[in-house]
């Protein structure tokens, strides 16, 4: 397999060129980094998959106190918006009241490590600065982040010659079959903070979630066998998987893994059945997985391949260090909870 | 010999044919229309017939046929319009006796003014008519197009397996999911299309698998921005 790619790379690259290639990639990927987290922009792009379309807008400033302030919100629909102020970002959606989590990450459309540290993804992808095209009427630089394996899939972005910004980012499989794309429409820089970024400065956020109370690093009873290379835990616990009033809750063994671009959940509980067939759902990228193998149920979630989350589901096993197995007391998600009171 | 055509006549009248040969009733027939007074006394015995069988109508009209001749004369002709306001010009004008000749060339050239302008008119309804059908059929078309754009248009935006997921309040996270059990090893592109024709037993079973994944995408999600700030 190495060989292939290495054929592939040598047919449409000079070999000398290679290693500069990934170099530029490298400095355009924390160029964008770098952008992202120090520039006063206000954006508004598109997420495409399944055939259609999800607008957002998205502002981003820095405070004359140096705090980072930050809100997406998307357009189409109920509100789905997240503020952020510094170090506090807050969502507020619609089935649920709103909270605040202690972080520094927005999570929406765009991977967060883009405007972290882009060398938690060497392991796994290798980056290659490709070409110059035109991307929503400005000069874009492709940079490429190719999976290494199999196992996970490809991105590639675009990002604006003059800003370093994101002006389009597509998510391919390996066979370069397109499964999700973000496409900016407008992009400004500005001096100086936004009107709406000064009032979101000024504004009280909901209280942030407390987690102490919740065990994150749980020893569970189940462990997965096998994972791609590079994926590392995030979190392990239990909680009951919340089907919105179906009496259909049930406790779950939950396990997050991230190689640091993408995140697979991973649930696993016993079940009354014997057997299911494998079913799965697939939303642009993300695929959700779900088998019922021998009185086990398990899910997988994530942007990875089906087969990758096949392997996964397949590979879990009794956790050989534990003993107990049966019954375990659950933890209510927390956010669940607070929606309780 | 008219006393035996008398005879023939009322036994024709009386429905049954004087004699026997076939070409004699026939020849007589013939002979009663040429002769006018054959064919009164065909009427008459008619009419005494019908009197003492009391089936006369109240008004009594002995000639019918000159009263739908006359009808016939008043009518305009409707297949060529020129020509019946030509003749029925031309009859006003015999009606009118003090009319003289100049006048009467006067008229005629209106007449042929007036004819003139109808066949014009005719022309362009001729002409009219198929570029109406035309346009008619056209629009016909290009309504057609545009439903069936508007169809394609529909479907693109719910593709059709497009499950409503889990309709959690509103929540429109408007994920199109494609939910399929995976039985061959075929690419995703051509799975999406194998699961085309589902009944209604499966449908509910769905509607079950759709729930379970939903739960467990949102869970993802929720996860996933929990998580976030722990490491």
């Amino acid at each position: 397999m190495k060989l292939s790619v290495l054929f592939l790379l040598l047919l449409s690259f000079n070999i000398s060129a290679i290693a500069t290639e990934t170099k530029s990639a490298k400095l355009w990927l924390e160029r964008l980094s770098q952008s992202l987290r120090q520039l006063n922009f206000t954006a508004s792009f598109v997420v495409v998959k399944n055939n259609h379309a999800e607008p957002y807008h998205w502002l981003h400033g820095i405070a004359d106190n140096g705090q980072e302030l930050e809100v997406l919100t998307r357009l189409n629909g109920p509100r789905h918006d997240v503020l952020r102020q510094g170090e506090v970002v807050s969502y507020i959606e619609p089935e649920q009241e709103a909270y605040s989590i202690r972080t520094d990450y927005i999570r929406g459309p765009i991977p967060s490590v883009f405007r972290g540290d882009i060398k938690a993804l060497e392991t796994s992808y290798r980056f290659i600065s490709v070409g110059r095209s035109r991307i929503s009427g400005r000069i874009a630089q492709l940079v490429r982040i190719v999976a290494k394996d199999k196992h996970r899939f490809s991105y590639w972005l675009w990002l604006d010659q003059k800003t370093g910004l994101l002006l389009k980012m597509a998510v391919l499989t390996r066979q370069g079959n397109l499964l999700e794309q973000i496409q900016f429409t407008h992009i400004e820089v500005a001096d100086q903070l936004s009107d709406n970024l000064a009032q979101l400065q000024s504004a009280e956020l909901p209280e942030v979630v407390s987690l102490a109370y919740q065990q994150q690093h749980k020893d569970l009873s189940w462990q997965v066998d096998w994972l791609p290379q590079g994926f590392a835990v995030v979190k392990s616990n239990q909680h009951n998987l919340n089907t919105y009033n179906r009496g259909e809750d049930r406790a779950v063994e939950f396990m997050l893994f991230s190689d640091g671009l993408v995140e697979v959940s991973v649930y696993v509980n016993l079940s009354q059945e014997q057997f299911r067939e494998p079913e799965y759902a697939i939303d642009g990228a993300t695929i959700v997985y779900n088998h019922i193998l021998q009185g086990i149920e398990v899910g997988v979630v994530g942007k990875i391949p089906l087969a990758t989350a096949k392997k996964i589901a397949e590979s879990i096993m009794p956790n050989v260090d534990k003993t107990k197995k049966n019954n375990l007391p659950s933890t209510p998600n927390p956010v669940i909870e607070r929606q309780d009171d | 010999m008219s006393e035996i055509k008398l005879e023939s006549v009322s036994s024709l009248v009386d429905n049954y044919t004087p004699s026997t040969d076939e070409n004699m009733s026939a020849h007589l027939i013939d002979n009663m229309l040429k002769d006018e007074e054959l064919s009164a006394t065909w009427q008459n015995y008619h009419l005494i017939g019908d009197v003492l069988r009391d089936e006369v109508p109240q008004s009594l009209q002995l000639d019918l046929s000159q009263t739908i001749a006359d009808a016939i004369a008043q009518e305009a002709t409707i297949l060529s319009p020129n020509s019946s306001t030509l003749t029925h010009t031309s009859t006003n004008e015999s009606v009118d006796d003090a009319v003289s000749a100049t006048k009467e060339n006067e008229i005629q050239t209106t007449n042929t003014v007036v004819d003139a302008r109808q066949r014009f008119k005719a022309k362009i309804a001729n002409l009219a008519k198929p570029m109406g059908q035309v346009a008619i059929a056209a629009s016909a078309a290009a309504l057609m197009i545009v439903g069936v754009q508007h169809n394609v248009a529909d479907n693109d935006i719910i593709p059709n397996h497009v499950v409503q997921t889990v309709p959690l309040s509103g929540y429109a996270n408007p994920v199109s999911f494609s939910v399929q059990s995976p039985q061959s090893d075929v690419s995703y592109q051509s799975k999406q299309y194998t699961q085309q024709a589902m009944n209604e037993q499966i449908a509910v079973e769905r509607v079950a698998q759709q729930r379970r994944l939903q739960a467990l995408l949102k869970d993802h999600k929720l996860q996933v921005k929990l998580g976030s700030n722990i490491k």
